[in-house]
């Protein structure tokens, strides 16, 4: 170790044992919660409380005892009246130029000014968002944290039916939107529950992985979703094309935000003309989400070995995949010639049907048997670049067994259509299993190592 | 194909089991609020990272496939949550006086050395994720594969920022010796 490397461990040791047992609070260790978005029981509901959510999104009844959404505090009530505000931060410069909209609802658009608290390195703690409202001809504004990153204002939206506009207020990307509303002639930041977030961005869930969740404004709602399953990539998110989201319909009520489930539908990236794609959920094709109904099985068996090839065609492209020793080779249309060394071990054999992945103009699945295991591969030709993609997650790939005793399987297999999957069974010797649906992340850099990325299909279905 | 054993047919697993989770939480506790003051530097903000934690994975459907999967987690969930704690506490001190700021460390300890300080005032001047990488690294003594899965970044990523850190702590430091 060098002399800072040295320096370093000593300095960390010695900090960190400053911290004695003794020193710590008394033990209390946390009572198991489930997480109401992932609770099965949202999802069977969410479909039949989609109606009666959007009219009256306050009496969504979970209905099974089971831990249910809680109301956020309702602070404060119409009835009371606010304190006089404190003029705080008229004098802090005006940063961003906002558009006008119309905020107290008389048909004609106010003026809005963001001004952000000085500070460094961008800005300051606070901002000051004022609106000078035509139906009075009076200022009103309300103060927000930035979290260090100059706000704006989003939408204005009218989120408790009172005919004046409720102003969302984006900040970075991980944290969630302020909501103002406009009362007793002050903009008034509206209490928020802690899930879900208003947060236009990733979502992380603590194991190196994230959910992504958006924003937006629809048909004069708000709305925002989460994803169901969890992504690499994180700065940013890594992904697939098709993905099912969590909907949830907002509303205000006594100076509150509300949440009401819409139920699960799907942010697909290919169905709309990348030109006017706007990236908001659509109803799920056929297979994503835990309510697909497609077909498993049966799996696609033929193979080849090593010194044998096989010709492919994907559109108007036709391609040869061979196997020269541990290397798979693939000839592209033009004749030119890919290699990709396989790192796996033991004698390859390659699947020749190829696998169904939005965004890579040629998958082939390659399997490497060792014992009662199996490495797999998938090689993946995007803009002529051919590499095996990254299987880094919570989901094993190929086939084998988990656990500490090695009980409990998974198994990878290429199913009817080309699509990719792995089951695992939930419990040592149970006939059940999750099941994932594969499909390609990194719909943000095509020149990147593509990552696949696992989307839960079936939960404890007997496949 | 892997060939399925056969044996009585039970439920998935519902939430963390609350005894291997008291477990952990003795087992670990300590440890892991000492890795939290390195990236937060106060004890109350480190308590609470390390509680929420243990919370989330009390929450966590199903069960990790051993202990030092369970720990890996664990120890992800502190580094975020550091992170995040790191960046509420930059809000919160545009509102905080200078005397209500919170303590340097637990009450009635002894300062820490003056070579040990010089080092962890640099340390405090990298940015998150560099502070991060040096402290899973130095204190934490993972390795690069295992960091990488705590942060969610690739081993080149970790090896690159490791060295990068390392420059820039003794840049600052030589920097303050000159003073």
């Amino acid at each position: 170790m060098s002399t800072i490397e040295d320096r370093l461990t000593s300095a960390l040791t010695a900090r960190a044992e400053q911290v004695q047992p003794e020193d710590l609070r008394p033990p209390e260790v946390p009572a198991p919660q489930v997480t109401w978005l992932r609770h099965p029981a949202t999802y069977v509901v969410a479909a039949a409380a989609c109606a009666a959510a959007i009219a009256a999104p306050f009496v969504v009844d979970l209905g099974d005892g089971d831990p249910s959404p809680t109301p956020p505090v309702t602070t404060p009530t119409p009835s009371e009246t606010l304190p006089p505000q404190e003029d705080v931060g008229s004098d802090w410069p005006a940063e961003l130029g906002t558009s006008p909209v119309d905020v107290d609802g008389d048909g004609v658009r106010d003026q809005i000014r963001v001004r952000h608290e000085p500070g460094k390195p961008l800005v300051g703690p606070r901002a000051r968002i004022e609106v000078d409202l035509s139906s009075t001809g009076e200022e009103v504004f309300g103060i927000v944290p930035t979290l260090d990153w100059l706000v704006n204002v989003a939408e204005a939206v009218d989120l408790d039916g009172d005919g004046d506009r409720e102003l969302t207020i984006f900040r970075d990307g991980s944290v969630p939107f302020a909501v103002l509303a406009l009362r007793d002639g002050q903009l008034v930041e509206a209490e928020a529950p802690s899930e879900p977030r208003l947060v236009t961005g990733t979502i992380p869930t603590g194991d190196g992985r994230g959910r992504s969740s958006r924003v937006w404004k629809q048909d004069g709602g708000l709305f925002s979703y989460l994803s169901v399953d969890t992504f690499s990539g994180i700065e940013p998110l890594e992904t697939p094309q098709v993905y099912p989201v969590d909907v949830t319909q907002w509303s205000l009520v006594d100076g509150a935000l509300v949440p009401a489930p819409v139920g699960e539908q799907c942010v697909d990236h290919a169905s709309t003309d990348p030109m006017t794609y706007d990236g908001l959920p659509v109803p799920c094709p056929e297979g994503y989400g835990t309510g697909g109904s497609s077909t498993l099985l049966p799996d696609q068996e033929d193979v080849i070995g090593p010194g044998e090839s096989f010709a492919v065609s994907e559109g108007s492209e036709s391609f040869t995949v061979s196997l020269d020793g541990s290397e798979l080779v693939v000839v592209l249309p033009g004749g030119e010639e890919r290699r990709v060394p396989l790192s796996g071990g033991g004698d390859p054999m390659v699947y020749t049907t190829p696998v169904n992945l939005a965004g890579g103009d040629l998958n082939v699945l390659v399997a490497q048997e060792g014992g009662d295991s199996s490495k797999m591969t998938l090689v993946t030709l995007r803009q002529g670049r051919v590499t095996a993609t990254l299987t880094e997650g919570p989901v094993p790939f190929g086939n084998g067994w988990l656990g500490p005793d090695f009980d409990r399987s998974f198994r990878t297999w290429i199913g009817p259509e080309g699509v990719l999957y792995t089951r695992v069974q939930t419990e040592p010797g149970a006939e059940e299993y999750d099941v994932y649906r594969w499909s390609l992340g990194g719909t943000v850099s095509m020149g990147a190592t593509p990552t696949l990325q696992p989307l839960l299909v079936r939960q404890g279905s007997r496949v | 194909m892997a060939r399925l054993r056969s044996g009585a047919r039970s439920g998935a697993s519902q939430t963390f089991p609350p005894a291997e989770l008291a477990e952990l939480y003795v087992a670990h506790r300590l440890s892991l609020v000492r890795l939290a003051i390195l990236l937060v530097d106060d004890l109350a903000s480190a308590e609470d990272v390390v509680q929420d934690a243990f919370a989330a994975m009390a929450g966590r459907r199903g069960r990790l496939d051993n202990s030092a999967a369970a720990l890996a987690y664990l120890r992800t969930s502190v580094v975020n949550g550091s992170r995040s704690a790191l960046r509420r506490r930059r809000t919160a001190r545009g509102y905080v006086a200078p005397h209500e700021a919170p303590p340097d460390g637990p009450e009635g300890k002894a300062v820490i050395a003056e070579e040990h300080r010089e080092v962890y005032e640099a340390l405090e001047r990298l940015a998150p994720r560099q502070r991060e990488v040096l402290v899973l690294r130095y204190w934490s003594h993972l390795s690069e594969a295992e960091i990488a899965d705590a942060l969610g970044i690739s081993r080149g990523s970790v090896k690159s920022t490791a060295s990068r850190a390392l420059d820039a702590l003794e840049a600052i430091l030589s920097k303050e010796g000159q003073r």
